[in-house]
C-alpha cells in the first residue's frame, strides 16, 4: 500500500507534456508584471515607492538596522530608484518575450525582494504571490515554445514541439489551492459566518480605501442579499478548494472504479471551482481598487489546462 | 500509467517536491497575529470580541472579557513565537526571495475604514481637492489610490510614522503645482464606523492624522 502511494506520488511528478500551458503562464503574469511597473512610472511613483526618504522616496529603510542589499551598494539617490525600476522592468520584459527566461524569473524575484524590503507597505500579498509563481517558472521549461528563445532554437516560435516535466504546472495548481483553502481557513471574522449574518462582504464594500465607487446602496434589498450570498458562496468555495486536487487525481486515473470518478471526470468538476474562481476574481477587478490582484490571480489560471484541452477551449471560444 | 519502476531521478525530484510542499504548507499554516493590550483597545477589535464574548456566552460558557483577552493575548504570542522558531532556517531564503505563504486576505472586514482626505489653503479658506470614493475630488487620485500606495496610508497606526509624512509632502507638492494659489495643503483621515445592516447605524466619525504642510516647506 506504501509502496503504491509512493510509485503514484512519484509518478505524478513525473510526467511530461506539452510546454503550451506554462507558457501561456509565463505570457500573461509576465504582461501582468509589465503592467504594473509602467503603471507606477506612468503615476510618477518610481522614486516614491523605490527611493529612500533623503532622495525624495518614502522609504526609512536607511534608519533600520537590516539596510537592504540594493542601497548597501548604491547610493541613497533618485537614480538607484530608476536603476531598481528598470531592473524590474527589463526582467519581466525579457521573460514575457521568452529571452532567457529562466534566468529573467529568478533576477526578477530577487529584484522585487529587494523592492519588498525597501518599502514592505507597498509590497501587497499579490506581489509575494508573483514571485511564487515566478520561482516556480524558473524552474521549469516555459521557454520551450511561443517565445524568442523557441524562435532563435528551433527556428520556429512553437519550438521544437517536445514534451517537457509537467511538475512545475502542478506545482502552480497546488500553490493555487493552497492559497485559496489558507485565504478561507483565516476567515475568523464572525462576518463570515451565518452568526454574523454573512455581512463581510457588504463591509468590504464599504472600506473606502479598497472600493472603487460608492456602495452604500447595497443596505437595500435585494442587493444587501446577495452581498450574503456572496460571502457564503466565497467561504464555501474557498473551504472545499482542496477537492479540486481530487478531481485533478481522478483525471489521472480515469480507468478505476467509482460512480463519483467518472462523473468528475465525464463533466469536468474542476471547471466549477476554476469558474466561480474567475467570475470571483473579475467581480473583485470591478468593484474594488486592488489593481494587479485579480488579474495576477487569472494569469495563473491557464495552469489548471492540460496542454492539449487548448484547442477544445479554441474551438469552443469560436462557436461562442 | 505508473506502472513502470521509477527512475532515480524522479524518486529524487519526488522527495524534493515533497519537501518543498511540506515547508510551504507549514509556513501557511495559519498564524494568528500577535496581538497585543493595545491591538484590543481599537474599535473593531473591541466590537469582534463583543460578538465573540455574546456567542461564547450563548453556548454557557461563562469567560470573562478580560479572561479571553488575557488568552488571546497569551495563545497567540505562544504560537507565533514557536512557529517562528520552527521558520528560522529558511528566513534568509524568505528575506533575499521575498516569497511567502501567509495568506489572510480579509480575515476579518475592517468595520472602521479610514476615509483620506486633502483640502488645499486658498485666501485663508481651506477647499477640499480629494477624497478618496469621491469623483467630485480627486486631484491626485492617479497617484493616492494605486494599489502600492493604499499600504502606505491604510495601514497607519495611532502614530503616523516618517513615512506618511512623506506621503503627506508628496500630495502636497502634487497639490501646489497644480494650484498655484494655495498655499498650504493638509491631509487627514476620517474614521468611520460602517456596520451590517442588521445593526443599528453608527454614524460617528473619528478625526485621525491630520498634517499640514505649508507650500515653503517644500517647494522653495
Amino acid at each position: 500500500m506504501i509502496r503504491r502511494l509512493l510509485n503514484y506520488w512519484i509518478g505524478i511528478w513525473d510526467l511530461k507534456e506539452h510546454p503550451r500551458s506554462l507558457a501561456v503562464i509565463r505570457i500573461c503574469l509576465g504582461l501582468v508584471i509589465l503592467f504594473d511597473a509602467l503603471e507606477v512610472l506612468r503615476r510618477g511613483l518610481v522614486v516614491p515607492l523605490m527611493g529612500v526618504l533623503d532622495a525624495g522616496g518614502w522609504s526609512s529603510v536607511l534608519l533600520r538596522p537590516n539596510i537592504p542589499l540594493w542601497y548597501q551598494y548604491l547610493p541613497a539617490e533618485p537614480s538607484s530608484a530608476y536603476l531598481l525600476w528598470a531592473g524590474i522592468f527589463t526582467t519581466a520584459l525579457c521573460f514575457t518575450l521568452g529571452i532567457f527566461p529562466r534566468i529573467s524569473a529568478v533576477g526578477f524575484v530577487l529584484l522585487s525582494a529587494q523592492w519588498n524590503q525597501i518599502l514592505p507597505q507597498a509590497d501587497r500579498g499579490i506581489d509575494t504571490l508573483v514571485r511564487n509563481a515566478m520561482l516556480i517558472m524558473a524552474v521549469s521549461q516555459c521557454g520551450r515554445t511561443l517565445s524568442l528563445q523557441a524562435l532563435w532554437k528551433t527556428g520556429s516560435i512553437y519550438g521544437d514541439g517536445e514534451d517537457v516535466q509537467a511538475w512545475p504546472r502542478h506545482l502552480v495548481i497546488c500553490q493555487l489551492v493552497l492559497m485559496y483553502f489558507m485565504t478561507g481557513v483565516q476567515k475568523f471574522g464572525l462576518s463570515w459566518t451565518p452568526f454574523g449574518y454573512y455581512s463581510a462582504l457588504y463591509i468590504i464594500l464599504q472600506d473606502y480605501a479598497i472600493i472603487r465607487m460608492d456602495f452604500s446602496w447595497l443596505v437595500n434589498q435585494p442587493f444587501y442579499l446577495f452581498t450574503q450570498l456572496s460571502s457564503a458562496i466565497t467561504v464555501f468555495w474557498q473551504w472545499s478548494y482542496p477537492i479540486v486536487l481530487l478531481f485533478f487525481h481522478y483525471r489521472l486515473t480515469p480507468d478505476r472504479p467509482g460512480r463519483f470518478r467518472a462523473f468528475a471526470v465525464k463533466y469536468h468538476l474542476h471547471w466549477v471551482w476554476v469558474a466561480v474562481g474567475a467570475v470571483f476574481h473579475l467581480l473583485i477587478a470591478a468593484t474594488m481598487e486592488l489593481g494587479i490582484f485579480p488579474w495576477a490571480m487569472l494569469a495563473l489560471y491557464p495552469a489548471f489546462v492540460h496542454p492539449t484541452e487548448w484547442r477544445w477551449i479554441r474551438e469552443k471560444l469560436r462557436l461562442a | 500509467m505508473f506502472a513502470t519502476e521509477p527512475t532515480r531521478k524522479a524518486k529524487i525530484r519526488a522527495a524534493l517536491l515533497a519537501f518543498v510542499i511540506a515547508s510551504q504548507m507549514f509556513l501557511a499554516l495559519p498564524m494568528p497575529h500577535r496581538v497585543s493590550e493595545s491591538d484590543l483597545r481599537k474599535p473593531e477589535a473591541k466590537e469582534e470580541l463583543g460578538r465573540w464574548m455574546s456567542l461564547i456566552h450563548s453556548i454557557g460558557i461563562d469567560w470573562t472579557r478580560d479572561e479571553v483577552k488575557t488568552g488571546v493575548i497569551e495563545w497567540t504570542h505562544w504560537i507565533t513565537d514557536n512557529h517562528k522558531g520552527l521558520s528560522k532556517p529558511i528566513k534568509p531564503l524568505r528575506r533575499y526571495l521575498g516569497i511567502g505563504q501567509s495568506w489572510a486576505l480579509f480575515a476579518a472586514p475592517d468595520t472602521h475604514p479610514n476615509r483620506l482626505q486633502v483640502e488645499a489653503r486658498i485666501d485663508g479658506e481651506w477647499k477640499m481637492v480629494f477624497r478618496r470614493v469621491d469623483p467630485e475630488h480627486r486631484m491626485m487620485n492617479t497617484q493616492i489610490s494605486f494599489r502600492r500606495v493604499r499600504g502606505v496610508h491604510d495601514g497607519v497606526s495611532n502614530k503616523p510614522g516618517k513615512i506618511y509624512h512623506a506621503l503627506c509632502e508628496f500630495i502636497a507638492r502634487g497639490v501646489f503645482e497644480q494650484m498655484p494659489q494655495a498655499d498650504a495643503i493638509r491631509v487627514q483621515m476620517y474614521r468611520h464606523h460602517k456596520t451590517a445592516p442588521h445593526k443599528p447605524t453608527d454614524d460617528t466619525v473619528v478625526l485621525r492624522h491630520t498634517v499640514n504642510v505649508r507650500r515653503k516647506d517644500v517647494m522653495e
